[in-house]
This record gives structure tokens, C-alpha cells and sequence, in this order.
């Protein structure tokens, strides 16, 4: 069933922008809590298992229905050196939030602490550029088959 | 509703969806969606596409009252 709309067209573009904020509040928001929970116990997931789906849900619909419309981003470029640079940037993040963490629970230890982080920042980079390239190739294939010339039909 | 004003035009100049799309700075699928009754574009875009094709706002956009009541 379709509901009535009562919007007029300069209303339903303010409600866009007003959901699209609303959005970015929520994904910003729900990193931060993360964030925070992981810096207060990174042992206890369930504390943060609500937030997590919540964003994982958002970020698979977000990723499926950009490249359904074969949409990569409004300032960024689709090439590989770009997913070099963004996946090295959340490499950073990861790597720096996990030494962090460990040197608070473990000061004693500061170079098995850097260890840690290192293999965090690692991990990270390796497996966000992977899922980059691949979105990066999904990308591609759509955008190719979107922009196919249809046939003009009479 | 189906543009097909701007679809005649189009085929009539013997241009691609994708030379036109390349023209006013939009996706090929723009072209087809505006086309295809599934998209409207903005009076700036609708500007560039009159521009491309040469031809007025009128003569792409402008719907025909009696038209729009045999549609409803």
C-alpha cells in the first residue's frame, strides 16, 4: 500500500537532506560508541554486538544499493590507488585505536603493544583494500552494463 | 510520462544516448531514465539538454493540457 504523500517538492528535498543528515548522524554516532566501548572493555563484544549489526546493516545496504546504481562516490575516484590511500587510512585508524587500547591495559609491555597495533594496522589495510577491490570491480561491471546504448525502438 | 519529443529530437540529430549524456555532463542512464518517463531532471539540466539538441524548453517539455487530462 502507498501512502499519500503530502510534501510538496521543495518539502520532500529538505526531507531528503533532513534523512540524509539523519544518516550520517547515525552511522558517526554508532562508530563512536563503538569506539568508546572498545577503549572502556574490547574483550566484551556483546556490549557492542547491537551497535555492530545495526552498522553492519547499514553499511551492506548502503555498499549493495550504491553499486546497484552504479554510484561509487561524489568526490572520490574509482581506481585502485584511491583504495590504496582509504584503506591505508582506516589501517591507521585500526592500528592506532588497538595500541591505544593495549597500552592502557597493558603499560608494562609497550613494544608487544606496538606489535599488536602494527598487526592491527596490517590486517586492516590488507583487508580493506580487498573488499575496496573487489566493490571496485563489482563497480566497474555495473557501470559498464548501466551504460550499455539500448537499442532505439521505434 | 515518456519524453518522447526528446527522444525524436534526439534520433532525428542521429545522437547516441551516450554522445548526448557525454554533452550536457550526465550518465548515459540519465539520458534513458529522462527518456523514459522515470526521472525529472532539474530546469538546468532540462536547459542543457534543449541547448544539445537545439531546441526550446517548449519544444522537449512543455505538455499539451488536453494531453495531461487524456493521461489522467
Amino acid at each position: 500500500m502507498k501512502l499519500k504523500n503530502n510534501l510538496d517538492e521543495r518539502q520532500e528535498m529538505a526531507m531528503k537532506k533532513i534523512e540524509s543528515r539523519g544518516y550520517w548522524i547515525a552511522f558517526i554516532g554508532l562508530l563512536a560508541v563503538m569506539v568508546v566501548q572498545f577503549f572502556i572493555d574490547e574483550t566484551d563484544m556483546r556490549a557492542m554486538a547491537g551497535e555492530w549489526t545495526v552498522f553492519m546493516i547499514m553499511c551492506i545496504y548502503t555498499l549493495y544499493a550504491t553499486l546497484k546504481e552504479g554510484i561509487w562516490s561524489r568526490t572520490v575516484e574509482p581506481t585502485t590507488k584511491s583504495n590504496v590511500l582509504y584503506s591505508l587510512v582506516a589501517g591507521v585508524a585500526v592500528g592506532v585505536i588497538t595500541l591505544l587500547v593495549k597500552l592502557k591495559d597493558f603499560p608494562q609491555y609497550p613494544m608487544t603493544c606496538v606489535m599488536v597495533g602494527a598487526a592491527g594496522f596490517i590486517l586492516t589495510w590488507i583487508a580493506t583494500f580487498a573488499l575496496l577491490q573487489l566493490a571496485l570491480v563489482s563497480y566497474k561491471k555495473r557501470i559498464a552494463k548501466l551504460e550499455e546504448e539500448p537499442e532505439d525502438e521505434e | 510520462m515518456r519524453n518522447l519529443k526528446m527522444k525524436f529530437r534526439r534520433i532525428e540529430l542521429d545522437i547516441s544516448q551516450t554522445d548526448l549524456a557525454k554533452q550536457v555532463g550526465v550518465t548515459r542512464q540519465t539520458i534513458g531514465l529522462i527518456e523514459a518517463g522515470d526521472f525529472n531532471p532539474s530546469i538546468k539540466l532540462c536547459n542543457a539538454i534543449c541547448r544539445a539538441l537545439g531546441v526550446t524548453l517548449n519544444d522537449l517539455f512543455w505538455e499539451e493540457e488536453d494531453t495531461d487530462e487524456a493521461e489522467e
